[in-house]
């Protein structure tokens, strides 16, 4: 008789002896099934983090590198953003006017006081911190699209500020001089992108493992709270426009440091790039479109969009060179009419497959 | 010693006068009803206490405190913990993570926070379902989840909106037995019910309100045979004189 089960409740797993499965399958499945376990999702991600450092040995090319490298700078960018947007339930706009305080701290640094642009970076995360408290204290007290609509307009300001500032090339652009490579200067062969891809892995690695510890804290648990409903939240305890001041501050920290190291690879930052509604919508994109409020959300949703945005461009050849925006919005569309909750959301559909695929070799489970 | 003293409290929205020179006061541990007909102003009243709503005029004091117009998470820190009408169960969290957030936001450790809210769920019966999402519980469980949850904070005055509404007779029952325990917590109860069954026989003193006006208080027996209450559930041409 098949057991009847309340709503919500788990169906009892089938108890698996260890090593009876094991028997038939290859050697290779029980370290994978080891790897898969939640447990050990740590070593997992150090390993791919570690196979990710060492790509550019065996891809290569430099225009893998140089994708891969927006990859990590929107990804960790994104995943900053998350934690407000997507944990915190506030949709902000304005983390390009964040990323461009980085691109435009570390151009500045070198232009105007010839100095190392990691001065110019952290330079760049004291004003990016110092906007996101100043803006966010006034601006928390509005409703959610209300606040939304604010951070738009502080973007437009914002650029209409630096648009007109000519230590810092006005509408025109900052150039970047090149001074002698390594990485004190942030300055390397321009045939060579893999020390900012490095770079960029190691900025999106510290950035995971800063949310992550986050969400552990009580700020994600307040955070998570506060997104649900903020009036239940208040009657605990919980200052909602404080906390939400602290992950606003907290969570632009990448945006900065990404905006330098972008900034530097290009070397050229110019507003109507990063302080254009398209670059701001697109932080917000790559959260949305991988998982809002889900850890690895962003990471997805970046490798998606940036290295579609960025293959087309370089693929398309000819005539259909045109069509890259239409391929690239029919995506986005494709994604949002499918994964209405963000790509990470299809995991049980992918774990399903994976199970049935597993289930016709015989004593193979995936996990 | 008084635990809440309120003075001449006032609420008006634009043109409707929601509470109108409200005075009473609450003593020590114990449960208080504050009853009343549907709309006579009872969530007003709580929202005043637990800082959500703003008195046009009046007084209030927690303990020596003046504190008419403080904001809710002050109220909340201050000890003053509430239910709501309609239940409040954060979309994300667990009912252990829920009960876990206010032991947090009382000033605890993650790690004490954790023990006591595993403690609490297990006072309150909800041990089984601690580690399921709070939304997904039956009404009967996510009251018990709110109840669980204000008692995290460690309050000295717990406010109960309508805790009993919704429920089964049994549900209900099994809430009044558990609400009935928490004098002995060191906890003053006030309950919100417009069933004035269900309240009357685990409260001590009832307050009754009726269009924004506190028109009873005293003992359960006594304010029943109030002419003023009755007339005000019943109207005036079933009170015999």
């Amino acid at each position: 008789m098949t057991p009847v089960l309340m709503p919500g409740a788990r169906r009892p797993r089938p108890a698996v002896v260890r090593g009876e499965n094991q028997s038939s399958a290859s050697g290779i499945v029980g370290p994978v099934r080891w790897l898969l376990a939640r447990r050990n999702r740590p070593v997992l991600v150090g390993l791919a983090f570690v196979v990710a450092g060492l790509s550019p040995l065996v891809v290569g090319g430099l225009g893998w590198e140089t994708v891969s490298f927006q990859v990590t700078v929107f990804a960790a960018t994104s995943l900053g953003w998350n934690l407000l947007g997507g944990y915190g339930g506030q949709i902000s706009f304005s983390y390009a006017v964040y990323f461009a305080a980085g691109a435009y701290g570390a151009g500045v640094s070198v232009t105007s006081f010839h100095a190392s642009p990691w001065v110019g970076i952290g330079a760049g995360v004291a004003i990016a911190c110092l906007i996101a408290l100043i803006t966010g204290l006034p601006l928390f007290r509005l409703r959610t699209h209300y606040y939304s609509i604010a951070t738009l307009a502080i973007l437009e300001v914002t650029s209409l500020v630096v648009s007109a500032a000519s230590p810092l090339g006005a509408s025109g652009g900052l150039e970047i001089p090149i001074t002698p490579y390594g990485l004190g200067s942030l300055e390397f062969s321009p045939l060579n992108a893999t020390p900012f891809f490095e770079l960029g892995l190691g900025l999106l690695g510290v950035t995971l493992l800063g949310v992550w510890w986050i969400l552990r804290t009580r700020t994600g648990l307040y955070l998570r709270a506060i997104r649900d409903d903020p009036v239940a939240a208040e009657a605990f305890g919980i200052r909602t426009t404080w906390w939400k001041a602290v992950a606003a501050v907290v969570s632009c920290i990448p945006a900065p440091v990404a905006g330098g190291l972008y900034a530097m690879a290009a070397l050229f930052v110019d507003p109507n790039t990063v302080l254009s509604i398209p670059f701001s919508v697109l932080i917000v994109l790559v959260a949305v479109l991988g998982g809002l409020g889900t850890l690895w959300g962003p990471v997805v949703g970046a490798a998606l969009v940036i290295t579609l945005q960025q293959n087309l461009a370089l693929d398309l050849p000819g005539q259909a060179s045109g069509l890259e925006p239409v391929i690239y919005g029919i995506v986005i569309i494709l994604v949002g009419m499918f994964f209405s909750q963000g790509i990470l959301a299809a995991r049980p559909i992918v774990a399903t497959a994976l199970r049935r695929a597993g289930a016709r070799v015989k004593g193979v489970r995936p996990w | 010693m008084v635990m809440l003293r309120a003075q001449g409290v006032s609420v008006r929205f634009g043109g409707v006068q929601a509470l109108r020179d409200v005075t009473f006061e609450l003593g020590g541990p114990g449960i208080y009803a504050l009853i009343g007909p549907n709309g006579a102003g009872k969530t007003t009243l709580f929202g005043v206490i637990s800082g959500g709503v703003r008195a046009t005029s009046g007084q209030l004091w927690f303990g020596d405190r003046q504190v008419l117009g403080w904001k809710p998470w002050e109220a909340a820190r201050s000890g003053v913990a509430r239910t709501f009408q309609i239940t409040r169960a954060w979309r994300s969290l667990t009912v252990m993570e829920h009960v876990e957030l206010a032991a947090v936001a009382s000033g605890e450790s993650r790690g004490a926070a954790r023990a006591r809210a595993a403690e609490l769920c297990g006072s309150v019966g909800l041990s089984d379902v601690q580690h399921r999402l709070a939304r997904e519980l039956p009404l009967g469980q996510q009251r018990r989840m709110e109840i669980a949850r204000a008692l995290a904070l460690g309050p000295s005055l717990l406010l109960l909106d309508e805790a009993l509404a919704g429920l089964t007779a049994t549900e209900a029952g099994e809430l009044v037995q558990l609400i009935s325990a928490l004098p002995s917590r060191d906890i003053c109860v006030l309950i919100t019910e417009h069933v004035m069954e269900l309240v009357m026989p685990i409260a001590h003193t009832v307050l009754v309100l009726d269009h924004g006006v506190l028109i009873a208080v005293g003992p359960p027996a006594e304010v029943a045979r109030d002419p003023t209450v009755l007339a005000a559930y019943l109207g005036d041409a079933h009170v015999t004189p």
